[in-house]
Protein backbone atom coordinates (compact mmCIF):
# COMPACT_ATOMS: atom_id res chain seq x y z
CA UNK A 1 0.00 0.00 0.00
CA UNK A 2 0.82 3.44 -0.46
CA UNK A 3 2.80 5.66 2.19
CA UNK A 4 -0.04 7.42 4.83
CA UNK A 5 0.35 10.84 3.28
CA UNK A 6 -0.64 9.59 -0.20
CA UNK A 7 -4.13 8.99 -1.24
CA UNK A 8 -5.15 6.04 -2.55
CA UNK A 9 -7.26 5.92 -5.67
CA UNK A 10 -9.68 3.74 -8.03
CA UNK A 11 -10.77 4.14 -10.91
CA UNK A 12 -14.51 2.43 -12.04
CA UNK A 13 -14.23 2.05 -16.29
CA UNK A 14 -10.88 2.39 -18.08
CA UNK A 15 -12.40 3.32 -21.47
CA UNK A 16 -10.29 6.18 -23.25
CA UNK A 17 -11.30 8.77 -20.47
CA UNK A 18 -10.36 6.42 -17.78
CA UNK A 19 -7.68 4.74 -19.23
CA UNK A 20 -5.88 8.66 -19.52
CA UNK A 21 -6.74 9.14 -15.84
CA UNK A 22 -4.99 6.35 -14.65
CA UNK A 23 -1.62 7.16 -16.71
CA UNK A 24 -2.15 10.53 -15.38
CA UNK A 25 -2.53 9.58 -11.72
CA UNK A 26 0.69 7.02 -12.33
CA UNK A 27 2.82 10.03 -13.58
CA UNK A 28 2.27 12.11 -10.77
CA UNK A 29 3.24 9.06 -8.21
CA UNK A 30 0.02 7.87 -7.10
CA UNK A 31 -0.82 4.14 -6.72
CA UNK A 32 -3.93 3.09 -8.51
CA UNK A 33 -6.14 0.82 -8.43
CA UNK A 34 -7.96 -0.01 -11.91
CA UNK A 35 -11.02 -1.92 -12.51
CA UNK A 36 -13.38 -2.67 -15.62
CA UNK A 37 -15.51 -5.41 -16.57
CA UNK A 38 -13.58 -5.93 -19.85
CA UNK A 39 -10.09 -7.83 -19.25
CA UNK A 40 -8.73 -6.49 -22.80
CA UNK A 41 -9.34 -2.49 -21.20
CA UNK A 42 -7.43 -3.47 -17.98
CA UNK A 43 -4.59 -5.06 -19.57
CA UNK A 44 -4.50 -2.35 -21.60
CA UNK A 45 -3.45 0.18 -18.65
CA UNK A 46 -2.11 -2.50 -16.25
CA UNK A 47 1.26 -0.56 -16.64
CA UNK A 48 -0.12 2.56 -14.81
CA UNK A 49 -2.04 0.35 -11.88
CA UNK A 50 -0.67 -1.13 -8.74
CA UNK A 51 -3.62 -3.36 -8.78
CA UNK A 52 -5.42 -4.28 -12.00
CA UNK A 53 -8.76 -5.99 -11.49
CA UNK A 54 -11.48 -7.28 -13.80
CA UNK A 55 -15.28 -7.14 -12.10
CA UNK A 56 -18.45 -6.21 -12.55
CA UNK A 57 -18.67 -2.90 -10.56
CA UNK A 58 -22.64 -3.02 -10.23
CA UNK A 59 -22.32 -6.06 -8.18
CA UNK A 60 -21.57 -4.78 -4.56
CA UNK A 61 -19.66 -8.28 -4.10
CA UNK A 62 -17.18 -8.52 -6.81
CA UNK A 63 -16.51 -4.51 -5.56
CA UNK A 64 -15.55 -5.56 -1.49
CA UNK A 65 -14.04 -8.51 -2.94
CA UNK A 66 -11.64 -6.20 -5.30
CA UNK A 67 -10.81 -4.58 -1.95
CA UNK A 68 -13.38 -1.60 -2.29
CA UNK A 69 -13.57 -0.64 1.29
CA UNK A 70 -13.12 2.88 3.02
CA UNK A 71 -9.85 1.52 4.73
CA UNK A 72 -7.88 1.08 1.80
CA UNK A 73 -9.85 3.39 -0.95
CA UNK A 74 -9.96 7.26 -0.77
CA UNK A 75 -11.09 8.57 -3.71
CA UNK A 76 -13.11 6.69 -6.08
CA UNK A 77 -13.53 7.81 -9.51
CA UNK A 78 -16.61 6.36 -11.42
CA UNK A 79 -15.55 7.03 -15.20
CA UNK A 80 -18.04 4.89 -17.06
CA UNK A 81 -18.65 6.27 -20.35
CA UNK A 82 -21.02 3.55 -21.71
CA UNK A 83 -23.58 2.93 -19.32
CA UNK A 84 -25.69 5.66 -17.05
CA UNK A 85 -27.42 3.07 -15.17
CA UNK A 86 -23.91 1.00 -14.55
CA UNK A 87 -22.60 4.38 -13.67
CA UNK A 88 -25.56 5.08 -11.08
CA UNK A 89 -25.98 1.86 -9.63
CA UNK A 90 -21.53 1.98 -8.93
CA UNK A 91 -22.26 5.06 -7.42
CA UNK A 92 -24.69 4.09 -5.43
CA UNK A 93 -22.64 0.73 -3.98
CA UNK A 94 -19.47 3.40 -3.52
CA UNK A 95 -22.02 5.82 -1.22
CA UNK A 96 -23.60 2.40 0.59
CA UNK A 97 -19.88 0.55 1.08
CA UNK A 98 -18.65 4.22 2.96
CA UNK A 99 -16.39 5.57 0.25
CA UNK A 100 -15.54 9.35 1.86
CA UNK A 101 -14.42 10.90 -1.51
CA UNK A 102 -16.47 9.92 -5.04
CA UNK A 103 -15.90 11.95 -8.08
CA UNK A 104 -18.40 10.88 -11.01
CA UNK A 105 -18.79 10.94 -14.95
CA UNK A 106 -21.09 12.21 -16.69
CA UNK A 107 -22.38 11.54 -19.73
CA UNK A 108 -25.08 14.29 -19.78
CA UNK A 109 -27.01 16.48 -17.97
CA UNK A 110 -29.63 14.47 -16.82
CA UNK A 111 -26.90 11.75 -15.62
CA UNK A 112 -25.21 15.10 -14.08
CA UNK A 113 -28.29 15.71 -12.54
CA UNK A 114 -29.02 12.56 -10.66
CA UNK A 115 -24.87 12.18 -9.52
CA UNK A 116 -25.38 15.53 -7.83
CA UNK A 117 -28.77 14.44 -6.14
CA UNK A 118 -26.84 10.96 -5.12
CA UNK A 119 -24.61 13.37 -3.09
CA UNK A 120 -21.23 12.61 -4.87
CA UNK A 121 -18.94 15.05 -4.27
CA UNK A 122 -18.27 16.14 -7.66
CA UNK A 123 -19.09 15.57 -11.04
CA UNK A 124 -17.27 15.85 -13.96
CA UNK A 125 -18.15 16.45 -18.04
CA UNK A 126 -15.22 15.68 -19.72
CA UNK A 127 -16.63 16.45 -22.98
CA UNK A 128 -19.10 19.67 -21.89
CA UNK A 129 -15.76 20.79 -20.42
CA UNK A 130 -13.27 20.34 -23.30
CA UNK A 131 -15.91 21.49 -25.40
CA UNK A 132 -16.54 24.54 -23.90
CA UNK A 133 -12.52 25.67 -23.42
CA UNK A 134 -12.43 24.74 -27.17
CA UNK A 135 -15.31 27.04 -28.47
CA UNK A 136 -13.44 30.07 -25.64
CA UNK A 137 -10.40 29.53 -27.51
CA UNK A 138 -11.99 29.49 -31.35
CA UNK A 139 -13.99 32.71 -30.44
CA UNK A 140 -10.88 34.24 -28.29
CA UNK A 141 -7.53 33.26 -30.47
CA UNK A 142 -5.65 35.37 -27.71
CA UNK A 143 -6.99 32.85 -25.00
CA UNK A 144 -4.17 30.15 -25.41
CA UNK A 145 -5.06 28.11 -21.83
CA UNK A 146 -7.90 28.72 -19.29
CA UNK A 147 -7.99 27.67 -15.79
CA UNK A 148 -11.13 28.20 -13.74
CA UNK A 149 -11.07 28.87 -10.16
CA UNK A 150 -14.16 29.47 -9.35
CA UNK A 151 -17.60 30.87 -11.51
CA UNK A 152 -16.25 34.70 -11.40
CA UNK A 153 -12.70 34.15 -11.43
CA UNK A 154 -10.05 32.55 -13.37
CA UNK A 155 -6.15 32.35 -14.46
CA UNK A 156 -5.80 32.53 -18.04
CA UNK A 157 -2.74 32.95 -20.69
CA UNK A 158 -2.83 35.60 -23.56
CA UNK A 159 -0.90 36.85 -25.76
CA UNK A 160 0.30 40.39 -25.04
CA UNK A 161 -1.03 42.88 -27.53
CA UNK A 162 1.33 45.23 -29.39
CA UNK A 163 0.73 48.19 -27.06
CA UNK A 164 2.43 45.62 -24.22
CA UNK A 165 5.69 45.67 -26.48
CA UNK A 166 9.19 47.42 -25.04
CA UNK A 167 7.10 48.61 -22.10
CA UNK A 168 7.56 46.98 -18.35
CA UNK A 169 4.64 46.25 -15.87
CA UNK A 170 4.95 48.61 -14.05
CA UNK A 171 5.05 51.54 -17.17
CA UNK A 172 1.98 49.98 -18.37
CA UNK A 173 -0.09 49.32 -15.19
CA UNK A 174 -1.72 46.42 -15.42
CA UNK A 175 -2.99 45.68 -12.35
CA UNK A 176 -4.68 48.84 -12.33
CA UNK A 177 -5.95 49.58 -15.14
CA UNK A 178 -7.18 46.11 -15.80
CA UNK A 179 -7.58 44.98 -12.53
CA UNK A 180 -6.14 41.27 -13.26
CA UNK A 181 -2.80 40.37 -11.95
CA UNK A 182 0.11 39.01 -14.12
CA UNK A 183 1.78 36.46 -12.52
CA UNK A 184 3.42 35.07 -15.14
CA UNK A 185 5.18 35.17 -18.39
CA UNK A 186 5.78 32.65 -21.11
CA UNK A 187 8.35 33.40 -23.01
CA UNK A 188 10.12 31.46 -26.44
CA UNK A 189 13.89 32.39 -26.19
CA UNK A 190 15.83 31.66 -29.32
CA UNK A 191 19.05 29.89 -28.57
CA UNK A 192 21.59 27.83 -30.50
CA UNK A 193 21.47 24.55 -29.93
CA UNK A 194 24.81 22.86 -28.01
CA UNK A 195 24.42 19.64 -30.30
CA UNK A 196 23.64 20.66 -33.31
CA UNK A 197 24.53 24.29 -33.75
CA UNK A 198 21.28 24.94 -35.05
CA UNK A 199 18.98 27.73 -34.07
CA UNK A 200 16.07 26.54 -31.91
CA UNK A 201 13.42 28.06 -29.38
CA UNK A 202 13.75 27.39 -25.26
CA UNK A 203 10.37 27.74 -23.74
CA UNK A 204 10.39 30.08 -20.49
CA UNK A 205 8.31 30.69 -17.77
CA UNK A 206 9.01 33.79 -15.53
CA UNK A 207 7.25 33.52 -12.61
CA UNK A 208 5.97 36.40 -10.29
CA UNK A 209 7.75 38.39 -12.66
CA UNK A 210 9.58 42.09 -11.35
CA UNK A 211 7.76 45.18 -12.18
CA UNK A 212 10.86 46.07 -14.11
CA UNK A 213 10.03 42.90 -16.72
CA UNK A 214 10.21 44.42 -19.85
CA UNK A 215 7.15 42.82 -22.45
CA UNK A 216 8.81 41.48 -25.83
CA UNK A 217 6.77 40.01 -29.02
CA UNK A 218 5.43 36.81 -28.51
CA UNK A 219 5.17 37.10 -24.54
CA UNK A 220 2.27 35.37 -22.98
CA UNK A 221 1.19 36.64 -20.15
CA UNK A 222 -0.37 34.26 -17.25
CA UNK A 223 -2.92 36.50 -15.95
CA UNK A 224 -5.68 35.86 -13.00
CA UNK A 225 -8.57 37.88 -11.91
CA UNK A 226 -11.98 38.06 -12.82
CA UNK A 227 -13.29 36.78 -16.02
CA UNK A 228 -14.60 39.69 -17.32
CA UNK A 229 -11.52 41.90 -16.52
CA UNK A 230 -9.76 39.39 -18.70
CA UNK A 231 -12.14 39.35 -21.34
CA UNK A 232 -11.46 43.27 -21.34
CA UNK A 233 -7.82 43.00 -21.46
CA UNK A 234 -7.91 40.46 -24.24
CA UNK A 235 -10.17 42.52 -26.13
CA UNK A 236 -7.11 45.45 -26.44
CA UNK B 1 31.87 15.77 -51.55
CA UNK B 2 34.11 19.26 -51.50
CA UNK B 3 31.24 20.42 -53.76
CA UNK B 4 28.83 19.29 -51.54
CA UNK B 5 30.52 20.62 -47.71
CA UNK B 6 31.24 24.36 -49.82
CA UNK B 7 27.66 24.48 -50.75
CA UNK B 8 26.62 23.73 -47.14
CA UNK B 9 29.00 26.48 -46.19
CA UNK B 10 27.35 28.58 -48.27
CA UNK B 11 23.86 28.09 -47.25
CA UNK B 12 25.28 28.72 -43.76
CA UNK B 13 27.03 31.94 -44.47
CA UNK B 14 23.87 32.66 -46.46
CA UNK B 15 21.56 32.50 -43.36
CA UNK B 16 23.50 34.08 -40.77
CA UNK B 17 22.64 37.54 -40.58
CA UNK B 18 18.86 36.18 -40.18
CA UNK B 19 19.69 34.18 -37.37
CA UNK B 20 21.68 37.13 -35.70
CA UNK B 21 18.14 38.84 -35.88
CA UNK B 22 16.34 35.67 -34.47
CA UNK B 23 18.98 35.29 -31.60
CA UNK B 24 18.40 38.92 -30.76
CA UNK B 25 14.72 39.23 -30.73
CA UNK B 26 14.77 41.32 -33.18
CA UNK B 27 12.05 39.47 -35.19
CA UNK B 28 10.64 41.58 -37.60
CA UNK B 29 13.78 42.31 -39.43
CA UNK B 30 14.63 38.03 -39.26
CA UNK B 31 11.08 37.84 -41.11
CA UNK B 32 11.94 40.50 -43.82
CA UNK B 33 15.27 39.04 -44.17
CA UNK B 34 13.85 34.86 -44.60
CA UNK B 35 10.95 36.05 -46.42
CA UNK B 36 13.80 38.14 -49.34
CA UNK B 37 15.53 35.08 -49.52
CA UNK B 38 12.71 33.01 -50.08
CA UNK B 39 12.11 34.38 -53.01
CA UNK B 40 15.50 33.40 -54.43
CA UNK B 41 15.56 29.60 -52.67
CA UNK B 42 12.53 28.44 -52.50
CA UNK B 43 13.34 25.27 -52.17
CA UNK B 44 15.69 25.63 -49.53
CA UNK B 45 14.12 23.92 -46.06
CA UNK B 46 15.96 26.02 -43.77
CA UNK B 47 14.52 29.35 -44.71
CA UNK B 48 11.48 27.69 -44.34
CA UNK B 49 12.44 26.30 -40.72
CA UNK B 50 13.42 29.73 -39.60
CA UNK B 51 10.66 31.14 -40.74
CA UNK B 52 8.65 28.74 -38.54
CA UNK B 53 11.17 29.91 -35.42
CA UNK B 54 10.36 33.27 -35.91
CA UNK B 55 6.49 32.82 -36.61
CA UNK B 56 6.19 30.73 -33.56
CA UNK B 57 7.84 32.76 -31.39
CA UNK B 58 5.57 35.46 -32.12
CA UNK B 59 2.91 33.51 -31.72
CA UNK B 60 1.37 33.64 -35.02
CA UNK B 61 1.09 29.76 -34.66
CA UNK B 62 -0.99 28.85 -38.06
CA UNK B 63 1.66 30.41 -40.02
CA UNK B 64 4.94 29.08 -37.85
CA UNK B 65 2.77 25.37 -38.50
CA UNK B 66 2.70 26.12 -41.96
CA UNK B 67 6.32 27.24 -42.44
CA UNK B 68 7.25 23.81 -40.63
CA UNK B 69 5.10 22.07 -42.94
CA UNK B 70 7.02 23.80 -46.01
CA UNK B 71 10.75 22.58 -44.41
CA UNK B 72 9.55 18.68 -44.10
CA UNK B 73 7.95 18.93 -47.85
CA UNK B 74 11.54 19.63 -48.55
CA UNK B 75 13.33 17.70 -46.35
CA UNK B 76 10.92 14.97 -44.61
CA UNK B 77 13.64 14.26 -42.29
CA UNK B 78 14.30 17.81 -40.57
CA UNK B 79 13.92 16.84 -37.05
CA UNK B 80 14.09 20.56 -35.60
CA UNK B 81 10.95 20.90 -37.77
CA UNK B 82 9.17 17.68 -37.36
CA UNK B 83 9.88 18.70 -33.50
CA UNK B 84 8.27 22.09 -33.81
CA UNK B 85 5.28 20.76 -35.74
CA UNK B 86 4.40 18.03 -33.35
CA UNK B 87 4.60 20.67 -30.50
CA UNK B 88 2.24 23.26 -32.29
CA UNK B 89 -0.64 20.13 -33.29
CA UNK B 90 -0.15 18.97 -29.48
CA UNK B 91 1.19 15.57 -30.05
CA UNK B 92 4.03 15.97 -27.75
CA UNK B 93 6.71 13.54 -27.42
CA UNK B 94 6.65 11.00 -24.79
Amino acid sequence: MPEKNLKHFAVIGLGVFGSYLVEYLSQLGVEVLGIDIDEKKVDSVKQYLKLPIVCDATDRKQLEDAGINPNDIDVAIVAIGESVEASIYTTLLLKDLGIKKIIARALNTQHAKILAKIGVDKVVFPEANTAEHLARTLVSPHIIEEFELSEEYSISEIVAPKEFYKKSLQELGIRTKYKVMVIGIKRKIPIVSEDTGETDLKDEVLLVPEPDETIIEGDVLIVAGKKEDIEKMRKI
Amino acid sequence: MKKNNQSKEDIENLLEPGKFYILNNQYEEALKFFLKLEQTHKDNPEIYYHLGLIYEAKQEISKAKEMFEKALSLSPKHKLAKKHLDSLLGIEEK
